[in-house]
């Protein structure tokens, strides 16, 4: 039976790599569907993610993202930030289980347009606690982007993570 | 071209205060999306757990911890969220004028990790008159294999329940 999601690829951590990045973003498609899960740092540190241009993550200062945090033993949280240099979230805890979550990518692949997506997330994070959330995001940058990188911001490797993405048929 | 969103099961209840939902999760597939739907006699909340792989529906040892961000169109927003529970609240509500939910189902069989789970819902209230809508997050903190998960009116019954997984591939 013809199907409407269509998996593009999958990147699994392998060897503690200090970057997990799954490439594959065209004009194939208008949307795609990113599946994270199992993102477990090396030591406790932040899950953190940047888009890729040509295969190469962009380090540049023009993330902007906003999203609301909800931890399970403390106040929900709104958080944001502008202009930063990647996409920020949870402190994740080495022992756990790590994070997890869904993307929606959109005009990813449209050289004309800003990179933006949504995200909805779940860990167990250093508190420790349950703590989860959505949001959305932008690279605020007008030119095709054809991924997502992901990293730990204070330096740590993957223990273990996979990502896959689909495209969603037009 | 195969789809890579397999259908893995439908479950209906008519007039049930209750709904088992077994034997949906397996080695097959380590995420999966759950479509839950129902009209209940009245408003509230419902709950969900988790269901091992001896059939057992865990509901003792406070292993569940969520937050849910209820969103209300008349009415002032909550927050909503336990770190210690025997069940797990959010994944939708019930209602007496029809209640939908999209939810995500992480590692389920996977007998070295929690169980995760993030949803999305909308529902009618007060005949149709108001709308309650939430974003919720949870964690099952146990380690095991959990087959399936059985969902729970938290009053009166459910005139109409339905639920559909899918493996996301």
């Amino acid at each position: 039976m013809a199907g409407s999601i269509v998996k593009i690829g999958t990147t699994t951590a392998s060897g503690s790599p200090s970057v997990l990045t799954i490439t594959g973003i065209d004009t194939t498609y208008n949307v795609y569907l990113l599946q994270v899960k199992d993102l477990v740092p090396s030591s406790d540190d932040y899950i953190a993610w940047r888009v890729t241009k040509s295969g190469t993550v962009q380090t540049d200062s023009e993330y902007d993202n906003a999203r609301k945090d909800m931890p399970a033993a403390a106040n929900f949280q709104d958080n944001e930030a502008q202009n930063a240099s990647h996409v920020n979230n949870a402190h994740i805890e080495s022992t756990g289980s790590g994070w997890f979550a869904t993307f929606h990518l959109f005009n990813f692949a449209n050289s004309s347009e800003h990179s933006f997506g949504t995200h909805e997330h779940v860990a167990w994070v250093s508190t420790p606690q349950a703590f989860g959330g959505a949001g959305g995001f932008a690279h605020t940058v007008s030119s095709a982007s054809d991924g997502i990188s992901f990293y730990f911001t204070g330096g740590a490797t993957f223990s273990s993570g996979e990502l896959v993405l689909y495209g969603l048929k037009k | 071209m195969s789809t890579n969103l397999q259908f893995i099961k439908e479950v209906k209840g008519v007039n049930v205060s209750n709904l088992e939902v077994l034997n949906c999760f397996s080695a097959d597939y380590d995420i999966y999306k759950v479509i839950l739907q129902n009209i209940n006699g009245a408003n509230n909340d419902l709950y969900t757990r988790v269901i091992n792989n001896s059939g057992t529906e865990i509901s003792s040892g406070s292993k569940y911890h969520y937050a849910n961000h209820e969103i209300n169109d008349s009415g002032s927003f909550g927050a909503n969220k336990n770190a210690s529970f025997n069940e797990y609240r959010g994944m939708g509500y019930q209602s007496h004028s029809g209640s939908g939910t999209v939810a995500y189902f992480y590692n389920p069989y996977v007998s070295s990790s929690y169980t995760y789970i993030t949803s999305q819902t909308s529902s009618l209230y007060s005949s149709a008159t108001a709308m309650r809508a939430g974003k919720s997050m949870g964690v099952y903190k146990n380690e095991d294999i959990i087959t399936g998960f059985k969902i729970h009116a938290v009053s009166n019954v459910f005139y109409w329940i339905k639920v559909q997984v899918y493996g996301v591939e």
